[in-house]
Parts: structure tokens; C-alpha cells; sequence
């Protein structure tokens, strides 16, 4: 058959008309259709940011337009695609007068909390939600459908938690339910798990909705490293394997979950400590109230097989000028010097960290009483403070002098020994100090100054939050004139500070603030609840990185921008 | 004032003359359209080419899922409606894949230089049939012409050179006549190439018309957005190859389950 491509290219006047064969015409056709079909569909957006505006949430894409129209309550991160929102809240009522006039008949009110969303705005009282309120957008800022939930949690492995009638299921992202709300609590899937709580007991199931764990449990928690804390009864934990069979038997007050083959326990009487898989303790706190009174921080989980633990610990100082740090073990508080017994000058109460192996030694150089871990390990470095007990109650620059900080390396070995008035943990390979008499300078790995300083760093920034996209966000002036800018990694200024506060670059833009004027507050304008009858309004915008203010400073809030994926 | 003989023209050759200043500017607006209808027709070629590579391909295997589906549908559920619909999916198949896989497939970019250009314009204004003197230098024109364009078409500048040498060296090109025949053969000249400019300007509205010239005009405005429409295109069929294939092997279970 001779092709009738020919014919295109060998047509003249008199037997042009058209050229093509009938099945390639047909074909160029049907790619028009499908083309035409895909070019009316609106280009999907790449990045969206929520703001809000007027006391309600939006999105808006890079060039500041709204993609959605700031009609929500409340609005959600982008997960897998979708974004919660929530776009009624009861007409508007407050929490108290929605129970007067719709919930006389009921005087239970953990009842009412558990079966509604409470929001509150900045400017006026707490505000509830429709028993269904809540659906989710799609990138292009559509509702994917207009059924509406009592309340909607972020997309994971392509479901979503909803609630609906007062039970629990899961919907796909068209909105469909792909497992019918039948339980009274969920919690997210996780590959291709969710633990579930179905008639008061608690089971797994698989993405289809079937038991893989039968609910018999009265708790379960989150596996890790294949284990899950779970109970039969209130108050006995132990940890389930993969099979639901109890690997340790449950005996423990409370039980997290495994973190380098440590997980982090309280013993019936509530002491806390760490145990290994076999359900031994490698640590112990001896006294309730060295953890409890470290501000619920006290021991954090195992990260690179390394803990930080930060316990209540007392000091003194006697007048001869020694130091004595009181060990947990020690029942007696010293009166007198061990060393001179000479008295007691004062003592002062210290929350003081260690850093633990795995086998529950303090990685710390022993010798030293007074050299303390200051931060989480960050990078493979970990930020310790050494006290200087000849410089007690002295001070440089406004800042203690009986401190300096360093960094120490894994094995407890000083990596970076203590020399800084101040410094912040290692981000990005970067760490901020104060050094004595030279002022705010730039360190890297080694401990080697970067650049040439950071002129004019607020005395009381101590937020390195490290470098997002090559900035870092840097706070400069003395209140109430503080300004943010951004510094690269050489410490050079690349955005002059000039903003009231500012996020971390995210995708080329940066959240940035501008206060206005203070202004009084009309009395209907006040929360219940706050102190105050003065206000500054804050505006949020967006630059990019040469500092340009791209999206103008006119939100009431601002998020960062978000890839968009689908 | 130096002493000057001139002849006096006839009326005939200042009407000659007039004639072939005319018939030279039609000569170079049918070159001119000529060109851009060869230029319009390559790249037409061209991205149907490029289409056919991405896209019909991917139609061809559609059709040929389909064409299965209603083949097992017919086995499972015989009927002659069943029947028919199999054969019509069936031969549909086949003429896409006929088609996509044909010489068109292989078309590939079109960027005429400079030079190319030039030449064809000059083989336009001096080969076109619409300035034969007779019915068998028409003939010889025609055929050259068809050849001008393929020659143009691939890119081919020495061929161009080639057949304008032999068109000039070739005795039918030799002029030389009597006044009023030549008169009369440069006005009939005229007038058939400004009916071939009609002509074309008729063509190149159709062509603009054709599916083919549709979606390319969308594919580039697609562009402008930094939009590929034709992968765009391409994902959407492959998605629905998928869906097919799935829809498939449902069915080749149902007809396994019946022992068919």
C-alpha cells in the first residue's frame, strides 16, 4: 500500500484538498480530543502556601493570587496531594453558647469535647465546629468532593483518618470511603498498618480493612524496630512483636517505643529509666523526681545509639570557693566542704545532661564534676557547657563567665574543647558562638572561625536554626528594635536584616514579618483569657533570595510554600 | 545634444515588456507562496512525525487492547452484535497500527537553512509549471517540480542545485519566439499563476484546517505555558493502556473459569 505521506509533500493545486490518509487523520483527531481534554483542565499548580486573611485560611500560589479563597477555618498542610480543611464552624458560636442552645440535654463534658473541633481566632472567643465540617482540597485548590466530616487527619500511604457519624474510617483521595467508619479511634497507617480501637479494644488492620491483630489489647502504641508497646489491662505495659505475641511481658508502668534497640520505660514505681529488647535496664533514674522536675525533658530517645538525658541536680558553692555537685546516689546533703570542710556558702539547684552509650555510661569525661551536656548531639557532635568555678558569679559582656561551651564527639572525646560565652548546636555544619572579646563568629567541624563575624547579632538570638536552601535566618539590634536577615554559610549578611521575624527559605521564598503600629484593642477584640488590651498586628509576606519582597507583607498569617504532589 | 537613433517600439513589445515585469513580480509571489506552503507542508510532516513516535504508537496498542477485549467478550458472551463490534475494533487496530508504524513515523525535524530556502525560491520562479510554454514542457515542469519540493522537503540542497542546472541546460528552456506569441503566452502565464496563488493560499488554509495542524497549533501553545502536551498526552493513553490491559486479564480469567 503506498503511503499517503507522499501525497503531502507531492500535492499540488488540483488534487490537494487534504493530504493526509483517513487513519492518520483519524488518529490526529483523536490526539486533538485528548489534547483539547487535558489543556482545559488548569494548569496544576507546583507550590502553594496557606494564608490567612480576615481571620480565614487560603492558599495562594508564588505570584501572591489565591488559588483557593480565604474561606476556611481552619486548613491543613498538603499531604500526598490534599490539604484538610474545615469551612464551618457552627454558625460562628462560642463553645459556650453552642452548648446552651444545642447540648442542654447533656452535662458530660468530655462527652462534648471528644465529639467536636475547637478552634479559637485571635480575635474573638472560641469558636466549634459543625459536627461535619471538614473535607479535603485538592492542588488545585478544589474540594475533592462535597461530602463533609466531623473531622479529617492528613493523607498517609493514599488514605486519610475521618470521622464520620461519630466512628472512624478511612477515605482514598477521591473522597470515596475505602474502609467504612465502623471504629472509634484511629491512628495513621504506616506500612500498610493502622492500630485501630474497635468495641474498647485495640487491633491492627491491613489497608483493605481487615484485622491482621484481632482487638483484644487495651493499649497498643507504634512498632519501631519491631516491637510495640502494648497492655491488656491499664498500667502494664510491655511490647507485642509482629505477631501480637508479648516479647516483654508486660511490667512496666509506662513503655515508649524502641529507638537503637533502647526504648525508654517507668518501672511500677514510676522510676524512669531505658531497658534493652530483653526488657533489662541499662539505666535507671534512682528518684522520681530527678526526671519529673526536668521539665518533662529528661530522657530523650536513643539517636546514632547515643542518649540525652538531662536529670535535676544540686550545687554548692562553699566559701572557700569550692564546688560540689550532689550526686542522685547521695542521700546527705553536704553541709560542709568535703575538701576543706569549710561551710556552706549557697546552693542553687541545677538541671544538668549527660549523654549516655548504650549501655547506659555517660560518655562525658568522668573526672570533671562540672562538665555538662547542653544540647541534643547534633550532626555527630554534642554541645557541652563546662563550669569555671574561679569565675563564679563574674560576667563578660552581660553573659556568666563561669560557663564556656565546646563540642564533644561520640565517644565523649572534646572535639571542639570548651572556649565559646555562647553557642548553638551544629546545623549544616555550622555553629554559632560568642567568643570572648572577639564577638559572634561562625565555627565549622573543626572548630575553625568561618568569615568574617556576624556584625550586630542580638545578644539573646540564640535560634540558629541552621541553613534552609543556603540562608540562615539571623536576628540582629537590641529589643525593641530587633531586625532579622539572612547569612550564608561563609557568615556573609545576603539579605540585610530588615524584617520583624522570618521562617527559613523553603522553595526559592521565605516567610518574612513586618509588625505594625500598636495599636489598643477595642474590648470585643480581646480573648476572654489575655492579659493584654495591646496589640501590634503582624503582616506576613514572602521574599525570595535576593531579599525582594515578591508577595506583599498583608497576611495575618503565612506558611511556608509547599510542593504540591499528586 | 548627441545625435541618438532609436526604434521606435511597436505596441506589442511595450506591451511585452509591461507583461514580463509583471509576469516577473507574479513569478516571485508564487515563489514566495510555493515556499511557504513547502515550508508549512514540512512541518506539518515533521511533527506528525514526532506524533505518531509518542502518541499513536500508544493509540495503536490501545486499540489493540480493545480490539482483544472485544474479541474475549465476543467468546464469552456470542452474539453477531458482539461479533461485529470484534472485527470493527479489530480492523481499527490494524489500520492504526498501519499507520503508525508507516513512513510518516519516521519524519523527523524540519529546519530549512538559509541557503535552502534561496534555492527553492529560485527553482520556483523558474520551474513552475504555471510557466510552461507547452503541454509537454508543463509535463517536464510538473515532474520537476514534485521533485524541487521532495528535494526541499528532506533538506537536500545539492539535489536542488542539481535539478536547477539540468532545468537550465535542458532545450525546452530555451526562449524565442514571435512577439505576439509570446505575448499571449506571458499573459496566459500571468494569469495561471495568480489562479496557483489562489490555489495555494486554499491549500495552506486547508492544511491549517486539518486535525494535524490543530493539535500541533496546540501543542505549541502548550509550549508557551512550559507545557509538553504530547507527553502529557502520551501519559494519559499509556494510563488508559493500563486500565485496558487490567480490564483484559479480568476477563481472560472469566473465560479461563468457563473453560473456554
Amino acid at each position: 500500500m503506498a503511503d499517503n505521506h507522499d501525497l503531502l509533500i507531492l500535492s499540488n493545486r488540483g488534487d490537494s484538498s487534504i493530504v493526509l490518509s483517513e487513519p492518520r487523520s483519524s488518529l490526529a483527531a483523536r490526539g486533538r480530543s485528548d489534547a483539547s481534554a487535558l489543556l482545559a483542565r488548569r494548569r496544576e499548580p507546583a507550590y502553594l502556601a496557606r494564608v490567612k486573611i480576615n481571620g480565614k485560611w487560603g492558599l495562594i500560589d508564588t505570584t501572591g493570587d489565591f488559588v483557593a479563597e480565604p474561606v476556611f477555618y481552619d486548613l491543613r498542610a498538603f499531604h500526598e496531594g490534599r490539604a484538610a480543611f474545615c469551612d464551618w464552624v457552627g454558625g460562628g458560636k462560642s463553645i459556650e453558647q453552642y452548648y446552651k442552645d444545642d447540648l442542654t440535654n447533656r452535662d458530660d463534658y468530655s462527652w462534648f469535647v471528644k465529639q467536636y473541633t475547637f478552634f479559637t481566632n485571635d480575635y474573638g472567643p472560641a469558636l466549634i465546629a459543625d459536627p461535619c465540617s471538614w473535607s479535603f482540597l485538592d492542588s488545585f485548590g478544589k474540594a475533592i468532593s462535597d461530602i463533609r466530616f466531623e473531622f479529617a487527619r492528613e493523607f498517609r500511604d493514599g488514605l486519610a483518618a475521618v470521622r464520620f457519624h461519630g466512628k472512624w474510617g478511612f477515605i482514598d483521595r477521591s473522597g470515596e470511603f475505602s474502609i467504612n467508619p465502623i471504629f472509634d479511634g484511629v491512628r495513621d497507617f504506616q506500612h500498610g498498618l493502622c492500630v485501630v480501637l474497635f468495641e474498647e479494644k485495640v487491633g491492627v488492620i491491613n489497608s483493605k480493612g481487615d484485622f491482621v491483630l484481632q482487638p483484644r489489647l487495651h493499649y497498643l502504641g507504634e512498632y519501631s524496630e519491631g516491637l510495640a508497646p502494648a497492655a491488656e489491662v491499664a498500667g502494664r505495659y510491655g511490647y507485642i512483636d509482629s505477631n501480637g505475641s508479648f516479647a516483654i511481658e508486660p511490667q512496666f508502668a509506662r513503655a515508649d517505643g524502641f529507638h537503637c534497640g533502647r526504648a525508654r520505660v517507668n518501672d511500677l514505681a514510676n522510676h524512669v529509666g531505658y531497658i534493652n529488647t530483653l526488657g533489662d535496664f541499662i539505666y535507671q533514674c534512682k528518684k522520681i523526681e530527678e526526671y519529673t522536675s526536668a521539665g518533662g525533658m529528661g530522657l530523650k530517645d536513643f539517636v546514632n545509639d547515643i542518649a540525652f538525658v538531662k536529670l535535676r541536680r544540686k550545687i554548692y558553692t562553699h566559701e572557700c570557693g569550692h564546688l560540689r555537685l550532689v550526686s542522685s546516689d547521695e542521700g546527705e546533703e553536704p553541709r560542709v566542704c568535703l575538701e576543706c570542710s569549710s561551710c556552706t556558702h549557697e546552693f542553687c539547684d541545677l538541671i544538668r545532661g549527660s549523654f549516655l552509650d548504650l549501655e547506659g555510661h555517660s560518655i562525658l569525661e568522668s573526672q570533671s564534676h562540672f562538665l555538662n551536656a547542653a544540647a541534643l548531639f547534633s550532626e555527630g557532635l554534642g554541645m557541652v557547657e563546662l563550669t569555671i568555678p574561679e569565675n563564679w558569679h563574674t560576667f563578660v559582656d552581660g553573659y556568666p563567665a563561669w560557663k564556656v561551651y565546646g563540642f564533644v564527639d561520640a565517644i565523649g572525646q572534646a572535639k571542639i574543647a570548651p572556649q565559646f560565652v555562647k553557642a548553638t548546636p551544629f546545623k549544616d555544619g555550622r555553629a554559632v558562638v560568642l567568643v570572648k572579646g572577639v564577638g559572634w563568629r561562625m565555627i565549622n567541624r573543626n572548630g575553625d572561625i568561618v568569615g568574617e563575624g556576624i556584625p550586630g547579632l542580638n545578644p539573646n538570638w540564640m535560634e540558629f536554626n541552621g541553613f534552609n536552601e543556603g540562608y540562615a535566618s539571623i536576628m540582629v539590634g537590641a529589643y525593641p528594635n530587633e531586625k532579622v536577615g539572612f547569612i550564608d554559610s561563609e557568615g556573609r549578611t545576603v539579605i540585610e536584616p530588615q524584617f520583624d521575624s522570618a521562617d527559613g527559605f523553603a522553595n526559592g521564598l521565605a516567610v518574612v514579618c513586618k509588625f505594625g503600629e500598636e495599636r489598643q484593642l477595642e474590648l470585643t477584640d480581646i480573648r476572654e483569657n489575655s492579659a493584654s488590651t495591646y496589640r501590634r498586628d503582624r503582616n506576613y509576606g514572602y521574599i525570595d533570595g535576593t531579599g525582594r519582597v515578591v508577595i506583599p507583607c498583608r497576611f495575618e498569617e503565612a506558611r511556608a510554600f509547599q510542593q504540591v504532589t499528586t | 545634444m548627441p545625435l541618438e537613433i532609436v526604434r521606435k517600439q511597436t505596441p506589442e513589445e511595450e506591451e511585452l515588456l509591461r507583461k514580463r515585469e509583471e509576469l516577473a513580480s507574479v513569478r516571485a509571489a508564487l515563489a514566495e507562496r510555493e515556499l511557504e506552503l513547502a515550508d508549512f507542508r514540512a512541518q506539518l510532516k515533521s511533527f506528525e512525525g514526532r506524533y505518531l513516535r509518542q502518541v499513536g504508537v500508544l493509540y495503536a496498542e490501545l486499540d489493540d487492547w480493545e480490539a482483544k477485549i472485544a474479541e474475549i467478550e465476543a467468546s464469552l458472551k456470542p452474539s453477531a452484535t458482539a461479533s461485529q463490534r470484534a472485527q470493527e475494533t479489530r480492523k481499527r487496530a490494524e489500520e492504526t497500527h498501519e499507520a503508525t508504524h508507516g513512513e510518516a513515523s519516521k519524519a523527523r525535524d524540519f529546519q530549512p537553512s538559509a541557503d535552502l530556502r534561496s534555492l527553492f525560491r529560485e527553482a520556483a520562479k523558474r520551474i513552475h509549471p504555471d510557466f510552461a510554454k507547452d503541454e509537454a514542457d508543463r509535463e517536464l515542469r510538473t515532474r520537476l517540480m514534485a521533485q524541487v519540493n521532495a528535494a526541499y522537503c528532506q533538506g537536500d540542497a545539492d539535489a536542488l542545485q542539481r535539478i536547477l542546472d539540468e532545468f537550465g541546460n535542458s532545450p525546452e528552456s530555451v526562449q524565442g519566439e514571435g512577439v505576439g506569441a509570446e505575448l499571449v503566452r506571458i499573459i496566459r502565464q500571468i494569469h495561471q499563476a495568480r489562479k496557483n496563488i489562489a490555489a495555494i493560499d486554499q491549500e495552506l488554509e486547508s492544511l491549517r484546517a486539518s486535525e494535524i495542524a490543530q493539535l500541533r497549533q496546540d501543542v505549541e501553545k502548550a509550549e508557551k505555558e512550559e507545557r509538553d502536551l504530547l507527553a502529557e498526552l502520551a501519559v494519559s493513553v499509556q494510563a488508559r493502556i493500563a486500565d485496558e490491559k487490567k480490564r483484559y486479564d479480568g476477563l481472560a480469567m472469566e473465560l479461563k473459569k468457563h473453560g473456554r
